[in-house]
Formats: C-alpha cells, structure tokens, sequence
C-alpha cells in the first residue's frame, strides 16, 4: 500500500478507457460489421451500389464544398474576432464576450437554426435581402452555427503566445504588421487547424442544417445518411458513416501536413 | 476596429434568438403560460436540464480523475489514449450518433430511456473535458500526489483531498463546456433517444407541420435572460475583484445552483408523473399536430376536456385520487419512428395512430390487440363507406367482433394546386386555371409528369419525399400510360385499372391496389423510370415530408404539387384563417385547390393499442370520446380531415362546409347570422370539386364517395421491397440535386469568394513557407521549446 507502483496510479484512468473503449472504439468497428454483414453474410453489395451511382459522388463533392466554403468563413470571421478579444486588455471582459459569443449554444441548436430560417424568410417578405435561396442560407447557418468551435482554438492559441515573442519582433524593427504576419499568425496556425476540423466536420455530415435551411439543390451526405437509418437500412447507412470517416480521416491528414509545412511541431488535431 | 468586429459577429449570432424573443410576446404571455402549464413542455425541459447537468457532472468526473491517470501512463499507451479522444471531437456527430444507435441495438439495450441518452451526453462532453482540465493537471506539481500517498492516504483519498481542490477552477470550466454543449446537442439526442422528450425531441415533432411550439420562444427568452444575467454577474464579480473582494467561487457556486435549481424545476412534474398510478395516466401516442388541442385562441382543447371527463367517470367508479388522472401525450413524425418506439422499446403507451400499412406489419409483429367492437359505443353507426374499405387490414379473421384498427382520420392522395400562379402564368403557358381543372380531370395525376401539355409547368411543381406516396403515383401513372400504349396522350379514363369489375358489376379496386402496392406483374422498375423521366423534364421540387406549408410560405412559386388531402385541408384553411386574422393580407381571395383524381390512394390513420399498453379502459374511453360526433365536429374542424364518427354534429359540419347534398337549415332561417341547427339531405348529383372554393374545401375535407371508392389501400411491403422503395427515392434525390445544381443560374458569390481568397492565401502561404524553408524551422523550433504548455 505504501508504495504504489505507476500502474495503479494510471488506474484513475481506467473508467475513461473503459468508457472511450465500449463507447467509441467498439461502435467503429460496429459501422465497419454492418457495413459489409448488415444483410447476414458478408457482401459488397451496400459498398458496391454507393460507388456505383455517379449522382452519389456528385453529393459527396457537393456536401465537401459546402463544408469547406463554410469552414473558410469561419476562419476569416473567427480570426479577427480572436485577435479582437484577446487584445482587451482586462481578462474578465475577454471572459465575458467569449461567454457572450458562446452562449447561444445553451439554446438548442435545431430551435436556432429554425430561428434562422424564420428570421430570413421575415427578411425576404419586407426587405431587399435574398437570403431564402439554398446554398447561401445553408453556409450561413453552417458559420453562425459552427463559429464558437472555430472562435474557442484560435482565441486559446493567440492568448498562448508569449508576448516576449511580440517584443523580440518589435525590437528587431518589425512592423506590426509584419509581426502579426510572421510570428503570430504562423504560431496560431495550430489553432486555426484545430478549428478548422472542429467546424468542416459537423458541416460536411450536417443533415437537420441541409433540411431546413437548404433546399433541393443542397443534398448532403449526412441527409442520405440519416433517411437510410430512419427507413432502417442499417447496412446502407453503415457504408456512408465509412464514406464520412473516410473524408474526415483524409481531411485530419490534410490539414496536419498543411500544418507540418509552415511548423515545424506537429500541430493540428490528433 | 476590434470592438466593431466583436459587436458585428455578437449581431449576428443573436439576430435569430432576438427574433424569437421578439415572437415569443406576439400575445403577451400566454406562450410563457402555455410552457408552464403543458406538461410535455416542462418533461422536455426538466429532461434536457437534468440530462445536461447529471452528463456533464459525470464527464468532468471521469475526465478529473482521467487526467490523474493518463500522466502516469506509459508514453506509447498515453498517445493512443489522447489519439482515441480526439476520434469523438473529430467525427462527425452523426457517424457517432449511428455507431452508438449500432452498439445499443446489437446489444438489446434499447430500453434505457434517460440512462441510454445519459450515456450518449456523457460521451459529447466527455473528451472535451478532458482535453480542459489535462493542460491545468500538467500544471500541478506530481510530487504532492507522491507525498500524500507516502504518508498513507489511499489513491481515492489522494484524489479528493490533493488533486481535486486544485482542479476545481479547470473542472468548473469542463463542466460548463460540457453543459453547453450537451445543451446545444440535436444530433446524438435525436438519434439515441427512446421516449423521452427532451427539447430537441419536442421542436423536431412541432415542425413537421408548424413553426417552433409558441411555448420554446418564450423557453428562449428565458434562457437569453440568464445569458444577461450571468454576464452581469461576472462584470459584478469582476468589478469586486478590481475592489480587492474576492467571491468568485461564491458566484459560481450560486450560478451552478441557480441552473441546478432550473433542472430540480422541470424535474418535479417528471417525478410527479412516475409517481402517479398507471390506472391515473392514459400515455397517447400521436402525428404531430392531429387533434385539436388549444392551438388557435378558437381552437378546443380535446385533452384537457377529455381528462375532465374522464375524472369525473373514474369517481363515479368510486376510484382513489380520480382528480390526478392525465393524458400524457407524445408525438411521432412518422410510423417508423412510432414502430421503433413500440418494437425495439417497448414503450407502454395505451392509444397509438398508425396508418394502414403500419397496423399491418404491428399486426403481424404482435405489437397490437386487437379492439372488441362491443366496447365503442355505436360501433355499428360509423360511416360504412370507409369502414368497409378499411376491413381490408383491420378485421380479424375468424373473429368479427374485434378489429385490429378503426380509423382515426381518411383522406386522399391528390394534387393541390394554385389558381392564382397558374392564372399569372398563363401568358407563357398559355394554360388558365379553368384549362389546367379540364386537365387534371382528363390525365390525372399525368400532369405532374407533362401529361397534355403540362411540361410547360416545368419547375413548378412539387413532389414528395415520401418515398411510398411518391412512387406509389407514379405507378399509378405508368399503369395509365400502359392502358393506352400507342396515344401520345393518355386519359385518366381509358386507364385500365378504372374498367374492373366484379361479378355484382361493381368497381373491383384489385387491379389499382396490386399496382399502387407493387404486386403481380407491376414492379418498381415502371416507377423509376416515370420519376427519372420527370426528374429532367418537369424539374419538381422533392418536398420534405415536413414541407408541407410550402404553398403558403412559398407562396407564388409552386403552380400544383403531390398533396395529402389533410395537408391540403390545413393549408387552405390556415390561409383563410390569416387573411381573417389579419396577419396578411393577400389582397385576393384564396386561391388555393385540391382535387383527388379517380383511382387514387385511400389513406387511413388509425387507432390502435399496442400489446403493451397498461391502460386499457382509459384507452376505450378515449377513442369513445373522439368518436362522439360532438368532439369529432370540433376535431375535424381544426384538423381538416374526414373522421368515421358520424351523427347530428357531424352532418351539421357538412352543411356548414358546404359538402353538396347537406342543405342546413339556419336557426330562425337567419341564413346571415343565425346558426345551423338541422340538415336536409338531398341528392347532390354529380358533385363538380371545381365549381368554387366552398365546394372545393368541402370535398378536401370530406372525401366524395367516388374518391372512396376509386381507390386503393397501401399494405405493407416485405423488407426486400420497401428497401427498393427507399433506396429508389434517394437515387432520385441525388439526381435531382445533380441537376438542380447543375442547372442553378444564380452565381454563388458567397462560396466563390472564399474559394478564391483561401486559394490565394494557401498558395501565397505555400510558396513563401517553400521558399523560406530553413531558416524558418529553426526559429520555430528554438521559440516552440520555449512555450510553457510543453512539459
């Protein structure tokens, strides 16, 4: 008892391992059975007529640039917004708009996204804007939905960088502008990165925000993917949580290697 | 600058919640009263609440102690550890959402209710709490763990007294994250949720039909003022902090109670309602928004009335505490959802509302009793027409005094259209709205495939994404193309399936069904090639099985569309109800029509208690108590659909439609503001849907006897089958989309924008990071070993 070894000490992890094991490893390997068993016996049939169907890979693009269009707003609006509050000088208002810009999640997000639909359908009737059209109104939800997941890393990463980097910069006669540009920003890159995967993620595979805000021309992948688990084609569904995995997985990769070149840590996510 | 740019976005994300907090005091505050008084609502928010705390509590528990372990882990172990964590931050909630719908099922653990949802929320939050209190445990110094041990503490106890009391600010923090977060949750809520309504649930039900529940906007409101509120606080506390005052914790302790105390809140009448015998609760499982439940200021309330009622019959019995008895009322948006809660859950509710095909396949999953005639009142009196027509699945073989269903509600499948578009688009097309009713009654349902000429309506038209209704029209319309191979046009009266008989002469509908159902020598492959056909030349707008407003809210767009006769109902009525009101003005009268054509689908929703059900006489009483022609009256007035309750009332309700062959007589003939008080019956004749509005609605609302009788009933498909049907309607829907996209005229900036900034971006980012190679990643390197997270 008196002296404990590392082992023991390490089983303070154990219910989250046991948790992560029985609630995240096994279902995945759970998606991969169903995807090739679903049917009893092993077949290629599901896969098979995902990739056979060249309207399907149409959706697949489609449901990647929306994600990516979405994600790039959210840095161009997140990364200032960052920099923004992390140049307040008192701690407890930067606390307070970060709460303030976070907040809104506390409302569901479905009740917000429905919100948004309403508020833009009012728009249309009484004013100029046009903003009941598919695309455009499903990126915009996407930005206002997913900002706070881009917001959070980056403010983290700004706030994390020593100012005596800012100073060193300053000393050696750089700019301001040429400060932000070749210290801050290459070392918010992780952040950004982060970010990025935290808010192409949910938007590559959303399926309410595509049903609501978007209209035909705006089928995602997601949307395929929850009609086939709600009519109980489970096998059918297994195939295309692969396909989002799949793209997820080679999104992460991307974006570390992006990552890799302007840094030289290994930066990103995972 | 900055300041502009955080009040920019701060406009942006609350122009939606002020939108609603705005709505949520359109009449005064009836929506906040309507929140604390229906007990759905408050079961949805004491859910929601109690789930998000309890998760989020647990979450920062595991991941307390979790922080403690992993740093004493090997260095290998460590990284899978912190690899495996990211996996739920980094996959998409849905695939998450799924793979645990997979494990759940696979291991029977369907009926855990709260527990099961619990454990999902658990998961949301679980490695984001993690990922906060990690960096903070690194801060601590290891050694005051080693010296508590050495001097004999066990490891819980090292854990609570050393390691926790530091951690609280960073667990506070993980706890709160994991909070927002669970709050915010739709996806994994929606999919691993068996029975208990939350709020996610509850908002997703509501739109199927309507807007957000009235009662969610002022729910809304609520939570944007403890938003203010806590930021008040926090500038308060900051403000004493300044003053050298530190309570931080206090105010923290006293928001966590605050929102503990919201939870407790909803979390009585949820206690209350366990508490109560089961005899006292009749649970009812309903379509969203299919009876008349106090929706409009107008509207009855048929619950509350009937729960009145029904005290007063259990006192008369001489029950204990008859006053407690409720009605405890759920809704579904469609049967498979309503299947699953009674199949693979088991859910206990005593009165359910399946449509034909899905009393079928509970029938033959032992999933309902069968209903004994002798218990309804007046059995024998309901409308026979459709009775008659419904025997099809309801009756019990060998045994005719049970029926596995009575209907609910019966309508058509059909086509609404608007005279006013069509009438607008008539200099390019060339076809009137009196020129388009002489096509629907010549091709039917063909004029939503081109039929006659109708191409020229190319784009707009609507289809459905049901995926049976849609498809089940266009065999329909592929079989009467068939009757006339070798026109170039083809009647809707030379359609084979119209010219059966049987041997008394009278319309044998077996042909329509076994083409509407699929069977015999008709196969999917006549429908796909209709829809794909359709899909290029007529361009329709596959609407949502929850758009069905769109003719209101998109108002001017559409000309004509595939249409449920009790949608078309609601929304021609919904559309006099805010010309009357006042809330628009469309400055004409309404244009709205719908017309079933002859030989179509005959749909029914119907009563039926599932095998599990544990109120059986609260049951009875109820579907006695819809079926009173009194209640029927007023329920069908505000749902818009035929019910088989028939009686004085009933026919009273006709004539106040104006349903041909029901003349009313007016109280002191004052045909101007006297009421209906009786009803002549005469013989209609040929009874011409187009010949006013009146006349139109009427026969939406009460279906004609030809309408009854030339058409057929959907059964249920074998598996095989139905996932053909499925998969069909998704291969249309990614067609669609293809070409809709392909198709789209309207630039978007938006998208081209971005694309092009970030395009520049990476490759100027690129180019200068290839070009500056070297030096840069020594610099990196030696300011990266500096950055104090590095341990």
């Amino acid at each position: 008892m008196k002296k404990i070894n590392f082992n023991s000490r390490s089983l303070f992890a154990l219910p989250y391992v046991l948790y992560m094991i029985i609630f995240v490893v096994i279902p995945l390997f759970m998606l991969l059975f169903f995807a090739f068993f679903g049917d009893g016996g092993f077949s290629f049939a599901e896969v098979g007529a995902f990739f056979s169907d060249g309207s399907q890979w149409a959706t697949v693009g489609r449901s990647l640039r929306i994600a990516l269009v979405a994600s790039l707003w959210c840095i161009l609006i997140a990364y200032p917004l960052a920099y923004s509050i992390a140049k307040i000088k008192s701690k407890t208002i930067q606390y307070m708009v970060l709460m303030a810009l976070v907040a809104p999640m506390w409302i569901n997000g479905l009740l917000r996204t429905i919100a948004l639909k309403d508020l833009t359908t009012m728009l249309d009737e009484n004013t100029f804007l046009h903003l009941t059209t598919g695309e455009t109104l499903l990126t915009l939800g996407l930005i206002i939905d997913y900002l706070p997941f881009m917001l959070m890393p980056i403010y983290l990463v700004i706030t994390g960088i020593s100012k005596s980097y800012l100073e060193v910069s300053a000393d050696l006669g750089a700019s301001p502008f040429i400060t932000f540009l070749k210290v801050t920003l290459p070392l918010s890159m992780s952040g950004i990165i982060s970010g990025f995967l935290m808010v192409f993620t949910p938007a590559v595979s959303t399926y309410y925000m595509s049903e609501y805000l978007g209209d035909q021309s705006t089928f995602m992948i997601g949307e395929q993917l929850n009609t086939m688990f709600t009519k109980d084609n489970k096998s059918g569904a297994a195939v295309i949580a692969l396909v989002l995995l799949v793209l997820v997985g080679v999104s992460v990769f991307i974006a570390n290697r992006i990552s890799r070149i302007g840094n030289n840590k290994k930066g990103g996510i995972a | 600058m900055g300041m502009t740019i955080i009040c920019l976005v701060m406009a942006i994300l609350y122009l939606p919640i002020l939108f609603l907090v705005r709505a949520s005091f359109a009449e005064g505050w009836a929506y906040y009263q309507q929140l604390f008084t229906t007990t759905e609502y408050m079961q949805a928010v004491g859910n929601t609440l109690l789930i998000a705390v309890v998760a989020s509590l647990i979450a920062t528990i595991i991941a307390s102690m979790a922080a403690t372990g992993i740093l004493y882990l090997g260095k290998r172990t460590r990284a899978v550890t912190m690899a495996v964590n990211q996996l739920p931050i980094i996959n998409a909630d849905i695939v998450t959402s799924f793979g645990l719908v997979l494990l759940f099922v696979s291991v029977g653990m369907t009926n855990l209710g709260l527990l099961k949802l619990l454990l999902a929320h658990v998961l949301i939050a679980l490695p984001f709490c993690l990922l906060t209190i990690l960096p903070k445990m690194r801060q601590l110094d290891a050694n005051l763990i080693d010296a508590a041990l050495d001097l004999g503490a066990s490891p819980f106890k090292a854990f609570t007294s050393v390691i926790v009391p530091q951690l609280v600010p960073a667990m506070i923090q993980a706890f709160l994250l994991g909070f927002t977060l669970s709050l915010d949750d739709f996806v994994i809520t929606q999919y691993n949720n068996s029975g208990v309504p939350t709020i996610s649930t509850v908002v997703y039900g509501a739109i199927s039909r309507r807007d957000i529940p009235n009662a969610f906007k002022a729910l809304t409101t609520i939570i944007f003022l403890v938003i203010l509120i806590v930021l008040i606080v926090m500038n308060l506390n900051a403000a004493r902090v300044r003053k050298g005052i530190k309570i931080s914790r206090k105010v923290t302790a006293i928001i966590l109670a605050a929102v503990i105390l919201l939870a407790t809140g909803g979390i009585v009448p949820m206690i209350i309602s366990h508490l109560t015998p089961r005899d006292l609760v009749l649970k009812v499982y309903n379509w969203e928004d299919y009876i008349a439940m106090g929706q409009y200021a107008d509207t009855p309330d048929l619950l509350a009335e009937f729960e009145d009622h029904y005290r007063k019959v259990l006192k008369e019995q001489g029950v204990k505490n008859a006053d407690k008895f409720r009605i405890e009322y759920h809704t579904f948006t469609d049967n498979e959802e309503l299947y699953s809660k009674i199949n693979t859950q088991h859910s206990d509710y005593d009165l359910i509302f399946p449509s034909e095909y899905m009393v079928e396949k509970m029938r033959d999953d032992g999933l309902i009793q069968p209903i004994a005639k002798s218990r309804i009142d007046d059995y024998a009196d309901l409308d026979s027409a459709i009775i008659d027509r419904t025997n099809a699945f309801a009756s019990v073989a060998g045994n005719d005094d049970q029926v596995w269903a009575i209907p609910y509600m019966v309508g058509t499948v059909g086509i609404m259209y608007d005279t006013k578009v069509i009438d607008d688009l008539a200099e390019t097309t060339g076809i009137d709205h009196e020129e388009f009713e002489t096509k629907l009654q010549d091709y039917g349902f063909g004029v939503l495939f081109g039929e006659g000429g109708t191409d020229v309506f190319s784009g707009r038209i609507t289809m459905k994404k049901s995926a049976r209704d849609s498809i089940g029209i266009a065999m329909i319309y592929g079989a009467q193309k068939q009757s006339t191979p070798d026109d170039t046009t083809h009647h809707v009266d030379d359609a084979s399936y119209l010219d059966q008989q049987d041997e008394h002469g009278e319309f044998d509908n077996s042909m329509l069904s076994d083409i509407l159902n699929m069977d015999g020598d008709y196969n999917i492959d006549m429908a796909r090639q209709i829809l794909r056909d359709q899909i290029s030349t007529m361009h329709p707008v596959y609407e949502n099985d929850n758009g069905k407003k769109s003719f209101k809210s998109q108002e001017g767009k559409f000309a004509y569309g595939l249409y449920w006769s009790c949608d078309a109902g609601l929304t021609m009525m919904e559309f006099d109800e805010d010309e009357a009101s006042g809330a628009t003005h469309f400055g004409y009268a309404n244009p709205l029509r719908y017309y079933a054509p002859k030989g179509t689908n005959l749909w029914t929703d119907n009563f039926a208690i599932p095998t599990y059900a544990r109120n059986l006489d609260a049951a009875y009483a109820f579907i006695n108590f819809l079926l009173d022609d009194a209640n029927a009256a007023r329920n069908i007035d505000y749902v818009g659909s035929q019910m088989v309750a028939t009686g004085d009332e009933i026919d009273i309700l006709k004539a106040e439609y104006g349903v041909p062959g029901y003349d009313p007589i007016y109280e002191n003939d004052d045909e101007e503001n006297g009421e209906i008080i009786d009803v002549t019956f005469s013989d209609p004749g040929a009874i011409d849907p187009f010949e006013d509005y009146d006349v139109n609605l009427a026969v939406t609302v009460f279906p004609t006897e030809d309408n009854i009788v030339y058409a057929a009933i959907m059964h249920n498909f074998d598996k095989a089958k139905e996932k053909g049907v499925n998969n069909l309607m998704l291969e249309i829907q990614n067609k669609a989309a293809e070409l809709t996209e392909n198709e789209g005229s309207s630039v978007n900036w938006f998208s081209i924008a971005i694309l092009v900034l970030a395009g520049a971006a990476l490759i100027w980012w690129g180019t200068y990071q290839l070009l500056h190679r070297r030096p840069r990643r020594l610099r990196t390197t030696m300011l990266i070993t500096e950055t104090p997270s590095q341990k």
